[in-house]
């Protein structure tokens, strides 16, 4: 955790707040604008939901990240849980076992600039999405594929959103 | 959907006075879950802004602190932003897939024209095939009547100078007799096949000219009952029309014939000034039209028929029910101009094979 790393055990409701405290305070600290702030938070809502309704418990990592002189933040949620029988499918538009629209891990990926999700049945879940500075990088972020050297990029549902 | 939309003004003013007395991630989320609810709720980002401006004069102006607070402004906006997140997330889903959706309309609409373009260059082939067949087969009839008909008139010629030469010998004019009878034969034989490939009436004396000297040929022939209406139009139908009036009676005649099993066939025609169209109706055993006309399966016939009538912008169809028989009708323009062939290339028409059967069936 010598690189900034936070991590934060997700087991029921109150670890959402947390966790949505925690990655609040790095995005702030990183200089993202009030409006990118309350998205990331946002976003972990939706992660850390998911973790607390299909996996029962799991973990949030959060580092600030720099590639490409353009800095971000990265999110890792990680459970060992069910897994994802069809993740393309669970990735459509409006899917969401609460229902609603912009919710659920869909509106994860919308609210983030990268997503990925790598689901394993009887393994677990690891969704990795991250969030650049605006400013950080000309092109915003263009570059969507930046999982290459870390390799766990998965093979289906990979979007820059 | 936890929350009725009746009571999410309390609601909202509740969760946002929470927040304002203990501003911390707790209250932030319960503002982030009050968007969720209210989105599921089927409310949009005008009402939470109604919302929040309810909460607002309803609450907080008059009994809470100065408006003119800094930090109240950024806790206001922070919790209002809070609320919306969820109508942000969808709108930028809604983007993405607008944006997924252009771009698959844009494949769509270029395969659309490419498989349009191939569509007309299919059409085009059709018409030369027809075409060329046309002017093959009036080849293949001048062809015919001039050079095997000349040639049999020489050889009868010869043959009744041999019957003068036989004199009293009773083998040798029984011989003659027979070559007589033989080609007498071949002679019309050939010129059924000339007639049948491109009757000369057609061009010479009009559609139903030729069409009657093709039902009597046929009824001969056949056996069968052929009623042969009239309509004073006709004589207006000339050139590529005639001959696709002529080629679609002659190819549904003989379909009866060796198909139908039918004992009358009825040949009608109408107009109204602008189109005439033509019925061939018989009584005879039904088929499957769909079956015969969609499918790849398809007998050539009926499919030569629609193509031929595609070529002088002319209507086609085929009706086929059991206990009714078999109508076939078919509608050409009267204007010349409306009747133009997509090639401009005159006479076009079609064949079809099996009129060879009813030329050697008499």
């Amino acid at each position: 955790m010598g690189n900034g790393e936070v991590q934060t055990s997700i087991q029921s409701a109150v670890d959402i707040v947390t966790a949505r405290q925690r990655g609040r305070a790095q995005a702030i600290s990183l200089g993202f604008s009030g409006a990118d702030v309350t998205l990331v938070a946002a976003a972990i809502s939706e992660v850390a939901r998911n973790i607390v309704d299909h996996a029962k418990e799991g973990e949030i990592l959060m580092q600030p990240i720099e590639e490409a002189g353009r800095r971000g933040l990265q999110i890792v949620a990680r459970d060992r849980g069910p897994g994802i029988a069809d993740v393309a499918r669970a990735m459509q538009y409006g899917y969401s076992t609460r229902r609603g629209l912009g919710v659920g891990l869909p509106g994860a990926k919308w609210l983030m600039d990268e997503f990925d999700i790598a689901s394993t049945l009887g393994l677990g879940t690891t969704v990795t999405m991250r969030k650049w500075l605006p400013d950080s990088n000309e092109t915003g972020h263009a570059n969507g594929n930046g999982y290459g050297h870390a390799g766990h990029r998965p093979a289906a549902a990979s979007a820059p959103a | 959907m936890s929350s009725p939309k009746s009571s999410l003004p309390i609601t909202y003013l509740g969760a946002l006075r929470e927040y304002l007395a203990r501003p911390d991630e707790e209250n932030l989320e319960q503002a982030y879950e009050l968007g969720r609810a209210a989105m599921s709720a089927g409310l949009g980002v005008f009402d939470i802004i109604r919302l929040h401006h309810q909460a607002l004069s309803d609450g907080l102006l008059i009994s809470g602190p100065s408006s003119a607070d800094p930090r109240l402004v950024v806790a206001l906006e922070i919790f209002l932003l809070e609320v919306l997140s969820p109508f942000e997330a969808a709108h930028r889903g809604f983007r993405t897939a607008l944006e997924r959706l252009e771009h698959v309309n844009g494949e769509l609409n270029s395969r659309n024209e490419e498989l349009a373009t191939s569509n007309a260059q299919l059409q085009e082939l059709s018409a030369r095939v027809l075409t060329a067949q046309e002017e093959e087969r009036k080849r293949i009839s001048r062809e015919l009547h001039d050079e095997i008909g000349q040639a049999l008139t020489a050889v009868n010629v010869t043959v009744a100078m041999l019957k003068k030469q036989a004199g009293d010998n009773a083998a040798f004019q029984r011989k003659v007799a027979e070559a007589e009878r033989l080609l007498a034969q071949s002679m019309e034989t050939v010129h059924c096949f000339a007639r049948e490939l491109r009757p000369a009436m057609l061009d010479h004396l009009g559609v139903h000219a030729a069409l009657r000297a093709h039902v009597n040929s046929y009824v001969r022939r056949t056996g069968l009952r052929v009623d042969l209406g009239t309509h004073a139009d006709l004589a207006r139908v000339q050139g590529q029309p005639a001959e696709v009036l002529f080629r679609i009676a002659q190819e549904s005649l003989s379909n009866v014939f060796k198909h139908a099993q039918a004992t009358r066939v009825k040949i009608d025609f109408a107009s109204d000034g602008l189109n005439l169209s033509m019925e061939v109706a018989d009584n005879g055993k039904a088929f499957a039209v769909e079956e015969k006309l969609g499918k790849r399966t398809g007998r050539l016939g009926l499919l030569g028929m629609q193509e031929r009538v595609r070529l002088v912008n002319g209507k086609f169809m085929v009706e086929s029910a059991p206990g009714q028989g078999t109508r076939v009708i078919v509608r050409v323009p009267l204007d010349a101009a409306a009747a133009a062939s997509a090639l401009s290339i005159p006479n076009s028409t079609t064949p079809n094979h099996h009129e060879e059967n009813i030329c050697v069936a008499g």
